[in-house]
């Protein structure tokens, strides 16, 4: 299995963004990629090459599901690995999510100090 | 007077009279008997036995008459032998031969005669037998009879004088007399014993031993003749020798003897004479033609003789004698003839007494039943005559006036009542007397101190030749009638206030439909005058699909009571008259007045409840994404810091991190507990219950919590486990419960201490308990311990830091899954628990057949005789099927085998279906079954689906499972014309629509529509291979669109996926294929829908089948 390293961001929120990356690469010893919107997302994804992707829902422009089906039409993303990170958890919304492709769902708030042992169970178990 | 003239044969007669050497001998007992047996049976003064001699008539023997002879010019003797005929007559002076008889003129003043010829061997006539009575009489056929038998006895006496002559002969006359002693004997006897006797049957038994001794029988019997309904003659016995040989003839003797046997066979030997109204010897049985009907067993028949017995002309019975050691011949018959009269008389008398006797028993009977009528009725009956005295009155109104009936008799109005009453009274008879017909009305009377209003009639009664001879009157006391009327009038003008004044609208409709009356608050509502709805039907208040299908439900209802709103509240939507629909609650309820079935419904509009709601639920979901956005900041930035990301703080700094870090945490928790309460209290709440085993989940949730409880420096133990026990349940939701009741006894337990769970198994009751050392609860909070918001010591929350919704929310999900929760406390610990009804795999079910590839369909259904006649339907169109009577072994028969399809009845005796169908689309194997719903309740929208107008090709549950709609689109699809289908996807939320587009941007070309005007805008101007349709729509219900997507001229109909979106409800219908209606389906349409499905999910389910194995 390989190991989990360089993670593609995306939130639009700047505050919960900073915590992110501090909770990724500080805590998690983490590579991250972390962009604004979706639209950033897409353009950064060729260059950056993300072993995984985490994408906020609700986001102005283009939201998660848009900025999922985006990066899938690029062919070396057709598989990448997306977690969602979102307020909205209902189980039927959670279900939705799962529907498009997504390996998971963290909800929101996340604890910043797990929020790295999540990301590689979730990815431990996907490669599982 | 007219002398009598000389018979013809006078010479041969006088030479036949002097042989016998009879005249001017002494009296004789032998002839002394005849007469005065016929003096006392006839009943005359006079009898006599009278010989014509030359000039004179010479008396042998005379009762009441002291002469012994008179001249033969004056005799009526010598009349009488004129004839063979007796001569009969009536009153001696009015008969021109004898009216100057000295006779009849002096002693003995004959009035009547009646002489019968008495002849000798050669058949001259010697004289008569004859009556004499002072008064004028008549001679009935049954004297007339028993003259003829005496003159025959006095006729056989004077012949056997002859026979005197020779020694052997004597003797053998000597016998003769004694045999006609002993006849006579028993004539005699017979004939007193039946005047004395009520009872015939004795009398006829000593008459038919009399028979036997007479005859030398060994047995016989005397029989009554009667007449079946087609006319053919039957027997009835009133005696008979006891022949019975074994116990069934035993039996059969003593069942029927009390009524007497009945014979009906007429070819045997007694039948003969029953048929033919002869005698009958029968001296060689055996050989008789007509020997039949004699039985195996019964005694030896040597000798038979059947006498018929003739009331005058009438056949009225027989005798049958049996055995005669000689034989029986002719002579024995003519020997037997006064015996066998004498018992036809009887017979007859029997007879006429029975007929009396029945017929003053009916009159007595009609009489009583007259009177039992009468004084049960609770009216007054009463007869007065024209004089108004009473002749008849009855209990009733005896009791009325306090008296008994008899001093009531033959009393007036007058004498029973105060004048003024009287008067009154008197008056109405009178009314109805003058006007010879009946007359009915109210009248007032007090009695008893009270006023009684009574409903009366009075009518004449008239006699044979039409004149009034009698007023009878009848009386019903109506005063609580009356009274009752009047409170009713009351209540409903009470009633009709209340109707006009209230907020909700009321309507009431007929078992047809049809509004009868519209109350002021309804008219406001719908936007319609009374006077425009009453009388049409209640559909024009609903729009579509209650519209079309309310007549069904009223059908239902009616036919099955089936209640689809009835007794209880429903939401639905109404129709205004402006064409506008609302949302309205309407609670219906049936009363049955009389033979009416009346429906009355209460509306309310709930246009600003829904509005409101919709408010608290955009409300609640701005608390779930608003306030989480920027505590996910909060909460992120203070957990690093309190992590040491930043490096080591001051122990002041850090002592207030955690603050803020904990209080984040109880915020986050707060808001999930609040949205869980909103979720549970709005019934959106998710279930996904599975056969979950009970003792790892126990385990796993005191692994999870146990680094919260180690805060409080507080230990689990798992003190019982009970393995392998499964409940239905919500793994998630079940550790949620765990980890609250966890939670809690970590906290309020002291410090360094244990607390103990438990996991035990009772009967079928999985018990689960967590108890901690702590203080206890305290007694006043104990029955508010499960209401949100609560803590014991609210003082106390900083410390303890619960958001105090917990238990309130486990209680919830505990009773969710179908158990209990509770507590016990003390000051030394509390032990909650929860129990939760076990699930059991049932036992092997049988299966028919073996597997096989063809289409297989399992019924679920617990009438038998419904599963019964569906299987034979199903088995007349080729498919094969299982019968599931439970819910359970319908389980273990779809774990075992695979099936095309399934019907499932909705009310099965071990479970609700409605649960059966939300487990099998939760199972991996079941989840895409076509199931059927044959359902006693119908369902919103089903006329639509039922009629065949749309294609529904499947139901789908919100959170969708991805591949399955995949699956289900590329489906219908295929029934699509080439080139690029076109999808239109009707949803009225936004990301949701997003999510659908993405999905299935790849299978088809996806337009999509957010409301309900939009959608049909896009369904009017282009076509679309298929809809995938979310009923709950913002202007209004998707089914709404059904009708759009029948087929029109051009196109075929379009398909369409069903997507809804309430979570949970009991409405089931979007889960299904189809709900059809028992009581309205056919076989054949249901065997129509079973095949549509087979065919259409036949590759859908083949292609599954090889991808999961």
């Amino acid at each position: 299995m390989p190991i989990l390293q360089r993670i593609l961001y995306a939130e639009d929120e700047a505050d919960i963004r900073a915590v992110a990356q501090i909770a990724l690469e500080a805590i998690g010893g983490l590579t991250l990629r972390a962009c604004g919107s979706g639209k950033e997302a897409v353009e950064a994804a060729p260059e950056f090459m993300p072993e995984l992707v985490l994408l906020d829902v609700m986001m102005p422009g283009m939201d998660g599901p848009a900025t999922l089906a985006a990066l899938r039409g690029i062919p070396e993303f057709a598989a990448t690995p997306v977690i969602f990170m979102t307020a909205k958890v209902q189980p039927s919304e959670i279900a939705a999510y799962k529907a498009l492709g997504a390996i998971d769902v963290i909800p929101k708030p996340f604890d910043p100090m797990t929020l790295a042992t999540t990301i590689r169970q979730v990815w431990e178990k996907s490669h599982g | 007077m007219l002398k009598p003239p000389k018979p013809a044969d006078e010479a041969t007669r006088l030479a036949a009279l002097k042989s016998l050497q009879v005249l001017d001998t002494p009296d004789e007992e032998r002839f002394d008997r005849i007469t005065r047996l016929a003096a006392r049976l006839l009943d005359v003064p006079i009898a006599v036995i009278s010989l014509v001699d030359s000039d004179r008539q010479w008396f042998k023997s005379k009762y009441g008459l002291d002469a012994s002879e008179t001249p033969r010019d004056v005799s009526f003797c010598g009349h009488a032998i004129l004839h063979d005929e007796p001569l009969v007559v009536t009153d001696a002076t009015l008969d021109p031969r004898f009216a100057d008889n000295p006779l009849v003129a002096a002693e003995p003043c004959i009035r009547f005669y009646a002489g019968h010829p008495l002849e000798a061997v050669g058949g001259s006539k010697l004289g008569t037998l004859c009556l004499i009575d002072r008064q004028p009489r008549q001679l009935s056929e049954a004297d007339r009879q028993c003259l003829h038998d005496l003159a025959m006895l006095a006729q056989q006496e004077l012949c056997s004088i002859t026979l005197q002559q020779t020694w052997r002969e004597k003797s053998a006359v000597e016998e003769e007399l004694r045999r006609s002693h002993d006849l006579l004997d028993a004539i005699s006897r017979t004939q007193s014993r039946f005047i004395a006797a009520a009872d015939p049957v004795p009398v006829f038994n000593e008459l038919l031993s009399d028979f036997l001794a007479l005859t030398n029988s060994e047995y016989g019997f005397i029989g009554e003749i009667f007449y079946t309904g087609d006319n053919q003659p039957y027997m009835q016995t009133h005696a008979i020798t006891n022949l019975a040989w074994n116990d069934e003839t035993r039996a059969f003797y003593d069942d029927n003897i009390a009524t007497g046997l009945k014979f009906y066979n007429l070819n045997t030997l007694f039948g003969r004479v029953m048929a033919t109204g002869e005698p009958m010897i029968a001296n060689h049985p055996a050989s008789h033609p007509h020997r039949g009907g004699i039985p195996e067993g019964h005694p030896p028949l040597n000798a038979f003789l059947g006498l018929p017995l003739y009331s005058g002309d009438t056949l009225v019975g027989m005798v049958g004698l049996a055995n005669r050691p000689d034989g029986y011949d002719e002579k024995m018959i003519a020997h037997l003839q006064p015996m066998a009269n004498t018992c036809a008389n009887l017979i007859q008398a029997h007879r006429t007494d029975r007929q009396r006797h029945g017929a003053e028993e009916s009159l007595r009977t009609s009489q009583q039943q007259l009177q039992t009528v009468l004084d049960n009725l609770t009216s007054v009956v009463y007869v007065k005559d024209l004089q108004g005295r009473t002749l008849l009155v009855n209990n009733e109104g005896a009791r009325r006036l306090g008296l008994d009936r008899q001093s009531i008799i033959g009393k007036t109005e007058y004498e029973l009542f105060p004048k003024e009453i009287a008067d009154t009274l008197h008056a109405r008879d009178k009314v109805a007397l003058d006007a010879k017909a009946v007359v009915s009305g109210e009248e007032t009377l007090p009695l008893d101190g009270k006023l009684h209003t009574f409903l009366s009639t009075r009518y004449p009664l008239f006699d044979a030749s039409g004149n009034i001879y009698a007023l009878c009157g009848t009386a019903t006391d109506i005063t609580e009638r009356k009274k009752t009327e009047e409170e009713l009038r009351e209540s409903e003008t009470r009633m009709r206030a209340i109707l006009d004044n209230v907020l909700d609208g009321i309507i009431t409709i007929n078992d047809v439909g049809t509004i009868e009356s519209l109350n002021p608050a309804a008219e406001k509502i719908f936007g319609y005058p009374a006077a425009e709805v009453t009388g049409k039907n209640v559909k024009m208040l609903m729009p579509e699909p209650y519209h079309s299908g309310h007549d069904g439900y009223l059908g239902n209802y009616i036919s099955g009571g089936d209640a689809k709103v009835i007794g209880i509240g429903r939401e639905v939507t109404g129709l205004r008259k402006d064409g506008s629909t609302f949302p309205m609650d309407l609670a219906v309820s049936g009363i049955q007045l009389g033979e009416r079935r009346m429906f009355t419904g209460i509306v309310r509009d709930i246009t600003e409840r829904k509005k409101i709601d919709r408010m608290k639920n955009e409300f609640v979901s701005v608390v779930s994404h608003e306030l989480r956005t920027p505590l996910t900041s909060i909460r992120g930035s203070l957990g690093l810091i309190a992590g040491g990301v930043a490096g080591a703080l001051p122990v002041q700094a850090k002592s207030l991190i955690d603050i803020a870090h904990n209080n984040s945490e109880r915020l986050v928790r707060l808001i999930n507990d609040i949205l869980d309460i909103e979720k549970i209290e709005s019934g959106k709440m998710a279930f996904d219950f599975q056969p979950t085993e009970i003792a790892p989940l126990v385990e796993e949730a005191l692994q999870a919590n146990q680094s919260y409880a180690a805060q409080y420096g507080v230990g689990f133990r798992l003190d019982q486990r009970a393995f392998g026990v499964k409940a239905l349940a919500d793994r998630d939701r079940l550790m949620q419960v765990m980890a609250n009741l966890l939670s809690n006894a970590a906290k309020y337990s002291p410090p360094d201490n244990v607390v103990t769970v438990s996991l035990s198994h009772r009967g079928r009751v999985i018990h689960v308990e967590v108890t901690d050392r702590g203080p206890g609860i305290p007694a006043e909070f104990h029955n508010r311990i499960f209401q949100k918001f609560a803590q014991a010591d609210s003082s106390d929350t900083r410390q303890k830091s619960g958001t105090g919704l917990g238990l309130s929310i486990s209680k919830a999900i505990v009773e969710k899954h179908g158990g209990q929760i509770g507590f016990t406390t003390g000051p030394n610990g509390t032990t909650f628990y929860f129990d939760l009804p076990e699930w059991k795999e049932m036992a092997e079910p049988a299966v028919n057949e073996p597997a096989s590839s063809q289409a297989r369909i399992l019924v679920c259904e617990d009438d038998t005789e419904v599963a019964n006649q569906l299987a034979t339907a199903l088995a007349e169109n080729g498919i094969a099927c299982d019968i599931a009577y439970t819910a359970n072994q319908a389980r273990r028969l779809l774990a075992q085998r695979r099936y095309t399809a399934m019907t499932l009845d909705l009310v099965l005796p071990d479970a609700d279906g409605t649960e059966l169908i939300r487990e099998l689309r939760a199972g991996e194997a079941t989840r895409d079954l076509p199931v059927i719903v044959l359902s006693v309740k119908p369902r919103p929208g089903q006329t639509e689906l039922e009629g065949g107008a749309v294609e529904v090709v499947d139901w789908l549950n919100k959170p969708f499972d991805e591949q399955r709609l995949v699956r289900l689109v590329k489906h219908a699809m295929q029934r699509a014309p080439s080139g690029k289908p076109r999808l239109l996807c009707v949803e009225d939320d936004a990301g949701m629509r997003r999510v659908l587009s993405a999905v299935l941007q790849n299978t088809a070309e996806v337009a999509c529509a957010g409301t309900l005007s939009e959608a049909r805008r896009l369904l009017t101007q282009e076509r679309y291979d298929l809809v995938i349709l979310d009923i709950g729509l913002p202007d209004g219900s998707g089914l709404e669109l059904l009708p759009l997507l029948k087929s029109r001229a051009d196109t075929p109909h379009t398909p369409a996926i069903i997507f809804s979106a309430q979570e949970v409800g009991t409405d089931i219908a979007r889960e299904v294929e189809a709900v059809l209606i028992k009581s309205r389906v056919s076989n054949q349409d249901l065997v129509k829908k079973i095949s549509a499905v087979i065919d259409t999910n036949k590759s859908l389910s083949y292609t599954e089948t090889s991808a999961v194995r």
